[in-house]
């Protein structure tokens, strides 16, 4: 669980300063697939950096799993990172020189896990994203979607229990962006990992099973989503 | 995923900057690989000239010729030398030996007169110690009874002398007289060093012992030891030997204690070092300048991998990595490189006689680098080493980019 309270970051940028969170307070159970919308500066990123442990905040605190991530060093947050956390950019993000297979299997190879166990759990989360046939395949022989799916078997390989996705179909086009939320959604169901991502997309908030709206720092609304119940959307908790 | 691997591929990232900063580093190894196996070249060719030439491994002398050597000391000789030989000789580290007499003289000829050095040696002994007969360029070896002298082609072409010319040298006897003798030139000789073809001539020993009133003494002995011995320990054993032979007022020295030629070759030696240094850090500075633009260039990486957990020495360790393989494969190459100069100059030799030309040292006009494996690999190493120590100032700096400003580089 991720609890969240009274959450404030600031920016300066010369002599201008940046209200990017101003006191935000949120729990987020094991399992949830929400989306946090939001116009452009927001705090979208910002919170979503936050709880992946990116980023330190000014005030306010945030527990995973109970611990305090304010009290943990730098490298603790990275161990921390490495275990609990995956993320999803809205560019992808995938190392260059590296292979699809290899990209996916990279936090595993940070777990240290035997060479055995990290190629049969890279070539079944290939398996899962469709991309099998592509495995040998670098970033650059591949379409958007196809790194954005190599990312997320990137993201949940080593069974994180968040996975962080920043707008991650943005630079999708909309039957792309469709596939990978449906991908998404049906990894959070198998793996039950917690799926939190930001968007600004109608379709994606739709796709959500709770949707937290931001406005200035702060949040707007809080609510259950139709696809939360089956279809129907359920009644706002901010 | 190892990093090694992934350090591997980066570097094939930019093949042009990669190889180019490589470039810097294999230059700089090559040169040292050269300068260094030019200075064991030299070394070598100083050793063996100072060896054979003029103080022998280890040197028997009077303790005191030294002192006076300026006023030509005959009187300080080494009495009875033939059995101080005999002894010598049935030492199992000794070679073989070369009993000599130097003095400086004065050759008259039509109305001119001509300073020369000479020298009285047994040119039996010689064949074996000198190896003579290969500096013979004319003429052939004088024999020893006769009043026949070998002389070197820088005095005979002064004197305008040839082979089967006489001539009469005067100089000082051992009792401090005046004597004079004529000499009949049977060779020519040409060394490999302008000290010794200038001024330089060889008579028979017993002549020369018989013109200077020397009986039965010369002025040095000097000693070569077979291989695996070290001339420091055998001076050091041979001067307590000395003692309880009678003969405590001769002193046996090690070469390298008696000349300054090796030393300064061997300090020479010392400042490449530093000098290498310099130029490997100059080379470095090209690896470095790459590794910072790479860092900012793969900022977004950097965050990438530090998202995934990847903490600050792992991420410092991958930059490190490229370094250093950008460093080891750009000294490999130099190394090679300058193997491959040095090897043909090795077998035809470098000619210095321009720059040599009135040089008062044991070094020849013509040398020779010589490759030696430890050197090679010691400039491999310590490029590597240092480009390699160099670049991991920039390779710290990658791990001190915040996570969430590098994901918002672009």
């Amino acid at each position: 669980m991720i609890q969240i309270n009274g959450l404030k970051k600031q920016y300066r940028s010369g002599e201008t300063v940046v209200q990017a969170l101003r006191g935000v307070d949120l729990e987020i159970q094991n399992g949830e697939f929400l989306s946090i919308a939001g116009p452009s500066g927001s705090g979208k990123t910002t919170l979503l950096n936050l709880i992946g442990c990116l980023d330190i905040a000014d005030e306010g605190s945030i527990h995973i799993d109970s611990v305090d991530i304010a009290e943990k060093t730098r490298k603790e947050l990275a161990l921390l990172r490495r275990e609990k956390i995956g993320f999803v950019f809205q560019s992808f993000n995938l190392i260059p020189v590296l292979t699809a297979y290899e990209n996916a299997s990279f936090p595993l190879s940070l777990l240290g896990v035997t060479e055995k166990e990290l190629h049969e759990r890279t070539v079944k989360i290939m398996q899962e994203v469709g991309l099998e046939e592509m495995m040998h395949r670098k970033p650059a022989e591949l379409s958007g979607g196809q790194q954005q799916r190599v990312a997320i078997a990137r993201a949940l390989i080593k069974s994180p229990d968040i996975v962080l996705a920043d707008e991650p179909t943005a630079n999708l086009d909309s039957e792309t962006g469709q596939d990978i939320l449906d991908l998404m959604e049906v990894l959070n169901a198998k793996h039950n990992t917690t799926f939190i991502f930001s968007t600004h997309d109608q379709m994606v908030m739709d796709f959500a099973h709770r949707l937290v709206r931001l406005h200035d720092g702060l949040i707007h609304s809080d609510e259950l989503t139709r696809r939360a119940a089956g279809g129907t959307k359920v009644g706002s908790r901010g | 995923m190892k990093l090694r691997k992934i350090a591997w591929r980066n570097i094939r990232r930019n093949t042009r900057r990669s190889i180019l900063s490589m470039s810097a580093v294999a230059i700089a190894a090559m040169a040292f690989v050269f300068l260094f196996s030019m200075i064991e070249g030299m070394k070598q060719d100083v050793a063996y000239n100072l060896q054979t030439f003029v103080t022998g491994e280890v040197r028997i002398r009077h303790s005191e010729f030294e002192k006076y050597k300026h006023l030509n000391p005959l009187h300080l000789g080494v009495d009875n030398y033939t059995a101080l030989a005999e002894r010598l000789e049935s030492m199992e580290a000794v070679r073989t030996i070369s009993p000599r007499i130097k003095f400086p003289t004065a050759i008259y000829k039509e109305g001119s007169t001509y300073r020369a050095q000479g020298q009285g040696v047994d040119f039996e002994r010689e064949a074996e110690y000198q190896g003579l007969e290969e500096y013979v360029v004319k003429g052939r070896m004088p024999r020893n009874g006769q009043n026949e002298v070998l002389v070197a082609t820088g005095l005979a072409k002064e004197m305008n002398l040839d082979i089967g010319d006489n001539f009469t040298l005067l100089t000082q006897t051992r009792g401090r007289g005046m004597n004079a003798i004529t000499f009949k030139i049977t060779g020519l000789s040409h060394y490999q060093f302008d000290g010794l073809n200038n001024s330089f001539f060889q008579a028979p020993l017993d002549r020369v012992q018989y013109f200077l009133r020397m009986d039965n003494s010369v002025s040095e002995i000097l000693i070569k030891l077979k291989e695996n011995y070290s001339a420091e320990e055998f001076a050091a054993g041979l001067n307590s030997s000395l003692t309880d032979w009678g003969r405590p007022q001769l002193e046996a020295r090690m070469w390298k204690d008696i000349s300054q030629t090796y030393s300064f070759v061997v300090m020479a030696d010392a400042i490449y070092f530093i000098i290498a240094l310099m130029f490997f850090l100059l080379g470095s500075t090209v690896i470095i300048n790459t590794m910072m633009m790479t860092i900012f260039e793969r900022r977004k990486e950097i965050g990438t991998i530090n998202a995934m957990g990847m903490t600050g020495p792992e991420i410092v360790r991958l930059f490190f990595l490229e370094a250093f393989f950008i460093a080891a494969i750009g000294s490999f190459v130099g190394v090679l490189a300058g193997i491959g100069i040095t090897y043909p100059t090795s077998i035809y030799g470098l000619n210095f006689s321009a720059a040599m030309e009135g040089v008062d040292m044991e070094v020849s006009q013509i040398l020779r680098p010589v490759l030696n494996f430890k050197s090679t690999l010691f400039v491999f190493l310590y490029s590597t080493f240092i480009a390699s120590v160099a670049s991991f100032i920039p390779s710290r700096k990658s791990a001190k980019i915040k996570p969430v400003e590098a994901l918002r580089a672009i």
